[in-house]
C-alpha cells in the first residue's frame, strides 16, 4: 500500500512563496484562490527574536472532517490518503468548508473563473486552462496534485521549493524520505486536537 | 519520482528548455507551450544549479509576456514638454522611422563629442556585451550611467574582491564552512547570486551544522533563521569589522601567520610613506629576514625568518612590516569603541570573534583531487547592505583583511572567486598572473580598475577624481546639470536606456528630473513605459525573454553555457535588443572595422580563430550567439544543440576553484590603492581641482588599510530614524511590482509594502501598526502605512525594493513605498575609493493628519 504524505521542514523553510506561485500556476487557480499559503510569525521580543516560516495546504487527513461533512458524496478519499473532490458531484453547500478546521477549502465562483490577472476579458492562454480543470459553483482544495503524482511527479509545490523544505512521499514506507523525517525529528500534525489525522507534518 | 512524465492533452503542447530573466541569474528553466502560447514555466530539472528549483519570481514569469501594459510598437513623443505630470502624447511609429531618428543624433554626436553619449546599459546577463557599444561608440560614459553599479549593487565588494584574491563574486565554499558570518546580503534566504541554488545548499550546510550569524539592522530572512542576529546600526558594519581585526591582532593573537609570511604581503616592509621599500638593484621589495637580521627580497630562498612584527632600517630608512603596520593602526578598534559606535554589545563583538577565529582551524589542512590546502572552514560575506555607504569600500576592505588574517580566502571552507573571466561567454577559467613584485595580478574583463587621470576629465561620473571606482554613475545626474562646475568641458547630449529605470533606482528625483529634461534625446529600450519614459522621446520595444535568444553562464564554479530561447514567436512589433543596438551601429557607423561593436564583440566574448565576428560584416545576435557556442565548444556544439540540451555545465575542477591566486600574494595592505591615492594626490594638487572647482575630494581614504569613517548620515541633522532598503525572493531585482501574479501573493505579506519600524520606538512616537504616516527627508515626502516589528534597530525603518511607482503601469502604481527618492546625490554621499553611494536615507515619520 501507498500513503501519500507531506513533511514541511520549518528549519529549511524561507518563506520564499515559489511554492505558492508553482501551486497556482500549476492548477490554473484564479485571484485569490490558494491551496497552498505561507504564515510568517515573529517568536520573541527586540533583540531576542527569531523569525518562523509556516506552509500550509490540505493535510489530507485520515478522519477527514470535510469528508464527513460533505451531503453529496464529492468528497472522497483514495486508498492512497489523497483527499479528492469530484466536481461533477459537488453542490457548492460550502459544508466542507465549514468542516475544514484548518481553512483550506475554496469556493469557485464563475466570477472568479472567468476573472483575469490582466483585466476584465483579458484572460491569458493559462488562465484559458482553467475552463478544463475547474467547475463554477463547486468547493475545492488541494489534492497533493493528484494528475502529476499519478503519472509519477512530485506536487509542484515539492518540485519548486529552492529549499527542499517540502519532502513529499509514502508513509507505508519506514525508509521513505517522509517517513525517516517524521521518525527522527518527531514529526507533528497540524492541530492533534482535531483528531484529523492528517498526511501533513511539521519537523523543526 | 521524476519531472519527466508528461500530462495528455488533446492540445499541440511542448516543453521549451531555456533561461530565466525574471532577474540575473539566469536559472535553467523548461516553458511549456500549448497551441503557440506559453502556459507555465518549471526549473530545468537538467540544470545542475537549480536542480529544477526554481523561485517565484521565475514560475511567475507568464505573466510578463501577457502583460497588456507591454509596449506593441515602437513609440516617438509628440509633445515637446517633459515633466512627471505631463503626457508625451506618444505617437506609434515603425522601426525604420525610430531608428533613424536615433542614429541621426547619434551621428551628430559622434562627429562633435562622443562623451555626449550617455549610456545606461542594464540587460543583465548581457550588460557586458552592451559595454562594447559604448566603447565602440567611444563615449567615456558607455554602461551604468545614472544607475551605477554605485548605487544599484555592490562596487565595493566587486573591486576589493577583484583586487584581494580575484573575486568579482565572492561564495562561500559550502561543502566545507562551518561558520558563516553574513553582514547584510540576504544570502541563501532572499537574494545575492545564484540565489535558487544556494538557498538549497545553504539549508543543507546547516542541516550538517554551519552555524550562521547575521549582522542586519532589520530581522532579514537570513537574520530570522540565523543561529544569531546582530542589529547593528546602519553603515557601521565598518566598526565591528575593525574590532574583529583588533581582537585578532591584540587581544587574541589568532592568525595564520604562516601563511601571512608567505602567501601575502604581511612581512613586505613600507616605508615611511608606507610603499614598499625596494631593492635598489632588482627593484624587488624587501622582507626583513629575523635569521639573518638583515632585510631580502621578498622571493630570497635564503629567507629564514621573514618578519611581521617589529621596526627596522634599511639604509637608514625606518621601516615595518605590512603586517605591523596593520597592527599599529587597529590598536584603537577595542570592542567597547566599536560598541558605541555599532550598538552591537563588546561581549557580543569578543565572543563572535572568538568563535570565528577557533572555527578557523588555523594549521590544518585538507586533501582534495590529490592535492593539499589549507583547510579554513569560516567565512565572512557581505554584498550592498554592507557597502553601498560612503565607507562602504573599507568595510569591505576590513572583511577582506579578517578573512585574510585567518587564511580563508580562496581556500576549502573559506570564500571563493566567482571571476571576472571569459567563462561567463563559454571560455575557459583564468588563473590569476604573479607581478614582479610576487602581488597577485588582478584581471577584469570589461572592468576598470583604474581609470587614467585626464584633465578635463571625459566621465561625467567623475572617474577621474575617484579612480579605482568602477563607476559612480549615481553622479552623473547631478554632473550633466553643471559639468562645468567639476571640470568638464562638454554638455552631455543623448541617453540611451537599455532594461533600467534611472528615475526609480537612482537618488534626489528633483535633480534626476532636471538632468533628464535637459537632454536632447532620451531613448529607452524597454517591455512596458515607466517612469524615465515619462521624460523619453523614443521609446523601442523589446522581446521579453520567452522570445528571444541567449547564452549565458552565471555560475560561480561550472564550466559550459547554458541557452536562453524563444519558447514562442514574439507577441508584439518588438525586437531583440541586441539586434536594436547592432542597428543603430550600423546606421550610425560604428559597426564596422577595426573599433567597430563587431571587433569589440569579439574581444567581448572571446571569439577567436575560425569562430569570429568579421568585422566588416553584419551579423543579428542569433548568429553571434551561434559563432559563440561554436567557439567555446571549438565547433562542437552550435546555438542548435544548445536549444536541445539547455546547457552543458560541468564542475569546475578543484584546480580552477581553490587558489585561482597560485603562489602569488595577497594584499594584507593594499598597497596598489595607496600608490594609486598618491597618484591622485599628485594630480589634483598639479591641476588645482579643489581651487578651480572647489571639489573637496578626500585623498586619505587611499590609506591601503581599513579605518573607521563615519558616514554622512550619522550626523545629528535633526531626523528621527535612518531609511533602508532590502530585498525579498518575490519583490527583489525585477520589475516585479508590475507582475499581477506576484503582487498577489505580496499583498498578504505583513510588511512587504509597509514601512516598518521597531514597535518599542513607535509605541515610544505615539505611532501604532497600520498608521497612515508621512516618511519625509530632505528630498522627498511620502505617504506610507506604518508596520511595527520586534526584528529591526531601533533608529532604523525599512522598506523592500521593487515598490512606489508611480506611473506607467497600473499593477505597480501606488503600491509600497520607494527609499530612492529620499537618498542624496551628491560627492558628500558618496564613496569615491571604490565607488558606492551613501544609499541610507534620513527620515522622519509622523502621522498623516485626518482627512489628508
Amino acid at each position: 500500500m501507498t500513503t501519500w504524505a507531506m513533511v514541511f521542514d520549518l528549519k529549511r523553510c524561507i518563506g520564499c512563496n515559489a511554492c505558492v506561485v508553482a501551486c497556482k500556476m500549476e492548477n490554473a487557480l484564479p485571484e485569490d484562490v490558494f491551496f497552498t499559503r505561507t504564515f510568517v510569525i515573529e517568536v520573541g521580543a527586540f533583540p531576542e527574536v527569531r523569525r518562523v516560516y509556516i506552509p500550509t495546504l490540505c493535510n489530507q487527513c485520515q478522519d477527514a472532517p470535510c469528508e464527513t461533512a460533505c451531503p453529496s458524496g464529492a468528497t472522497e478519499s483514495r486508498a492512497d490518503g489523497i483527499v479528492m473532490v469530484d466536481q461533477d458531484k459537488c453542490i457548492g453547500c460550502s459544508a466542507c468548508a465549514v468542516a475544514c478546521p484548518y481553512d483550506n477549502r475554496s469556493q469557485l465562483t464563475q466570477e472568479a473563473l472567468d476573472g483575469s490577472y490582466f483585466g476584465p476579458g483579458q484572460q491569458a492562454a493559462f488562465e484559458l486552462t482553467r475552463g478544463e480543470r475547474w467547475q463554477a459553483g463547486t468547493v475545492t482544495k488541494c489534492d497533493f496534485c493528484s494528475r502529476r503524482v499519478d503519472a509519477g511527479q512530485e506536487p509542484a509545490c515539492v518540485a519548486s521549493c529552492p529549499t527542499d523544505a517540502r519532502i513529499f512521499g509514502d508513509r507505508d514506507d519506514p525508509d521513505s524520505a517522509p517517513s525517516r523525517l517524521i521518525r527522527q525529528r518527531n514529526g507533528r500534525p497540524p492541530m492533534p486536537e482535531k483528531n484529523t489525522r492528517p498526511n501533513v507534518f511539521y519537523v523543526d | 519520482m521524476t519531472n519527466d512524465a508528461e500530462l495528455r492533452t488533446e492540445h499541440e503542447e511542448s516543453w521549451i528548455k531555456s533561461h530565466c530573466q525574471q532577474c540575473f541569474n539566469a536559472c535553467g528553466i523548461e516553458v511549456q507551450v500549448r497551441d503557440g502560447q506559453p502556459i507555465k514555466i518549471r526549473g530545468d530539472v537538467d540544470d545542475p544549479n537549480t536542480k529544477g528549483h526554481l523561485c517565484a519570481r521565475g514560475l511567475s514569469g507568464v505573466a510578463k509576456y501577457y502583460d497588456p501594459h507591454r509596449l506593441r510598437t515602437p513609440l516617438i513623443r509628440s509633445n515637446p514638454e517633459k515633466g512627471r505630470d505631463v503626457d508625451p502624447a506618444w505617437r506609434e511609429a515603425d522601426w525604420d522611422e525610430a531608428l533613424e531618428l536615433i542614429a541621426d543624433k547619434l551621428r551628430q554626436i559622434r562627429r562633435e563629442n562622443p562623451n555626449k553619449l550617455i549610456c545606461s546599459l542594464w540587460p543583465f546577463e548581457k550588460y557586458v556585451q552592451s559595454f562594447a557599444w559604448g566603447a565602440a561608440f567611444g563615449t567615456a560614459n558607455g554602461g551604468f550611467s545614472f544607475s551605477g553599479v554605485s548605487n544599484q549593487c555592490a562596487n565595493p565588494n566587486h573591486f576589493i574582491g577583484m583586487v584581494t584574491h580575484g573575486a568579482l563574486l565572492e561564495f562561500p565554499d559550502l561543502d566545507h564552512c562551518n561558520y558563516l558570518i553574513l553582514l547584510g546580503s540576504e544570502y541563501g534566504h532572499a537574494a545575492y547570486q545564484s540565489s535558487v541554488r544556494i538557498s538549497r545548499e545553504l539549508a543543507e550546510a546547516r542541516e550538517r551544522g554551519l552555524r550562521l550569524v547575521v549582522a542586519d539592522p532589520r530581522l532579514s530572512v537570513a537574520a530570522g533563521k540565523a543561529d544569531e542576529w546582530l542589529p547593528v546600526k546602519p553603515a557601521t558594519d565598518l566598526a565591528l569589522l575593525l574590532a574583529m581585526i583588533h581582537l585578532l591582532l591584540h587581544d587574541y593573537g589568532i592568525y595564520d601567520a604562516e601563511w601571512l609570511k608567505s602567501g601575502t604581503n604581511a612581512p613586505y616592509l613600507l616605508g615611511p610613506e608606507r610603499h614598499f621599500v625596494t631593492d635598489p638593484g632588482s627593484g624587488k621589495p624587501l622582507i626583513w629576514d629575523l635569521s639573518a637580521g638583515m632585510a631580502k627580497p621578498f622571493d630570497d630562498p635564503s629567507i629564514g625568518e621573514p618578519a611581521l612584527e617589529g621596526g627596522y632600517h634599511v639604509d637608514g630608512v625606518p621601516c615595518l612590516p605590512a603586517f605591523q603596520y596593520l597592527k599599529d593602526e587597529t590598536a584603537s578598534y577595542t570592542p567597547d569603541w566599536a560598541a558605541a559606535v555599532c550598538d552591537i554589545p563588546a561581549d557580543t563583538i569578543r565572543r563572535i570573534t572568538r568563535e570565528f577565529a577557533e572555527a578557523a582551524c588555523i594549521g590544518q589542512s585538507i586533501t582534495i583531487d590529490g592535492r593539499v590546502y589549507p583547510y579554513r572552514p569560516v567565512a565572512l560575506l557581505s554584498y550592498r547592505g554592507l557597502q553601498a555607504h560612503t565607507n562602504g569600500t573599507l568595510a569591505m576592505m576590513a572583511q577582506e583583511t579578517v578573512m585574510m588574517l585567518v587564511g580563508a580566502l580562496g581556500v576549502p571552507g573559506g570564500l571563493l572567486p566567482k571571476s571576472m573571466d571569459g567563462r561567463r561567454f563559454g571560455g575557459p577559467p583564468n588563473m590569476l598572473a604573479k607581478g614582479p613584485d610576487g602581488m597577485i595580478q588582478p584581471q577584469a574583463t570589461g572592468w576598470h580598475l583604474h581609470t587614467p587621470f585626464r584633465y578635463p576629465p571625459k566621465s561625467l561620473d567623475l572617474r577621474e577624481y575617484g579612480p579605482l571606482a568602477c563607476d559612480m554613475g549615481h553622479l552623473v545626474p547631478l554632473t550633466s546639470l553643471e559639468p562645468a562646475k567639476y571640470g568638464i568641458d562638454y554638455e552631455p547630449e543623448a541617453l540611451v536606456i537599455y532594461h533600467s529605470n534611472p528615475f526609480t533606482n537612482c537618488g534626489d528625483r528633483g535633480i534626476v528630473e532636471q538632468a533628464l529634461k535637459k537632454l536632447d534625446l532620451v531613448v529607452s529600450i524597454n517591455i512596458y513605459l515607466d517612469e524615465t519614459t515619462r521624460f523619453a522621446d523614443v521609446v523601442l520595444p523589446e522581446h521579453t525573454y520567452l522570445e528571444r535568444h541567449n547564452l549565458i553562464n552565471w555560475s560561480h564554479d561550472m564550466q559550459g553555457l547554458q541557452v536562453g530561447q524563444p519558447a514562442v514567436a514574439p507577441r508584439h512589433r518588438s525586437m531583440e535588443g541586441m539586434d536594436i543596438l547592432i542597428e543603430l551601429a550600423e546606421r550610425a557607423g560604428f559597426l564596422f572595422g577595426e573599433d567597430g561593436f563587431n571587433a569589440g564583440l569579439n574581444r567581448t566574448l572571446g571569439l577567436h580563430g575560425q569562430f569570429q565576428l568579421h568585422p566588416d560584416r553584419k551579423y543579428s545576435y542569433d548568429e553571434i550567439l551561434d559563432i559563440q557556442a561554436n567557439c567555446h565548444s571549438e565547433g562542437e556544439r552550435d546555438l542548435a544543440w544548445y536549444q536541445t540540451h539547455g546547457n552543458d555545465f560541468r564542475p569546475l575542477p578543484a584546480a580552477h576553484k581553490y587558489r585561482i591566486y597560485g603562489d602569488a600574494r595577497l594584499p594584507l595592505f593594499y598597497n596598489t590603492i595607496r600608490e594609486a591615492g598618491d597618484e591622485l594626490k599628485r594630480h589634483l594638487s598639479e591641476h588645482r581641482i579643489a581651487e578651480r572647482h572647489g571639489l573637496d575630494i578626500n585623498t586619505e581614504i587611499y590609506k591601503g588599510l581599513p579605518f573607521w569613517l563615519a558616514s554622512p548620515v550619522h550626523a545629528d541633522d535633526g531626523f528621527d530614524f535612518y531609511l533602508i532598503s532590502y530585498k525579498s525572493y518575490m519583490t527583489t531585482y525585477a520589475d516585479t511590482a508590475t507582475n499581477p501574479i506576484l503582487m498577489e501573493v505580496a499583498k498578504r505579506d505583513p510588511a512587504l509594502m509597509k514601512v516598518v519600524i521597531n514597535a518599542a520606538a513607535a509605541r515610544a512616537r505615539g505611532l501604532a501598526d497600520g498608521d497612515a504616516v508621512w516618511v519625509e527627508s530632505r528630498f522627498a515626502k511620502a505617504k506610507g502605512v506604518l508596520g511595527l516589528t520586534e526584528g529591526i534597530h531601533p533608529r532604523t525603518a525599512a522598506v523592500s525594493g521593487g515598490f512606489g511607482r508611480w506611473s506607467g503601469h497600473p499593477v505597480a502604481h501606488g503600491k509600497g513605498l520607494s527609499q530612492n527618492p529620499h537618498l542624496a546625490i551628491d560627492l558628500e554621499h558618496t564613496g569615491m575609493l571604490g565607488g558606492s553611494m551613501e544609499t541610507t536615507a534620513k527620515i522622519n515619520i509622523y502621522p498623516v493628519e485626518p482627512g489628508a
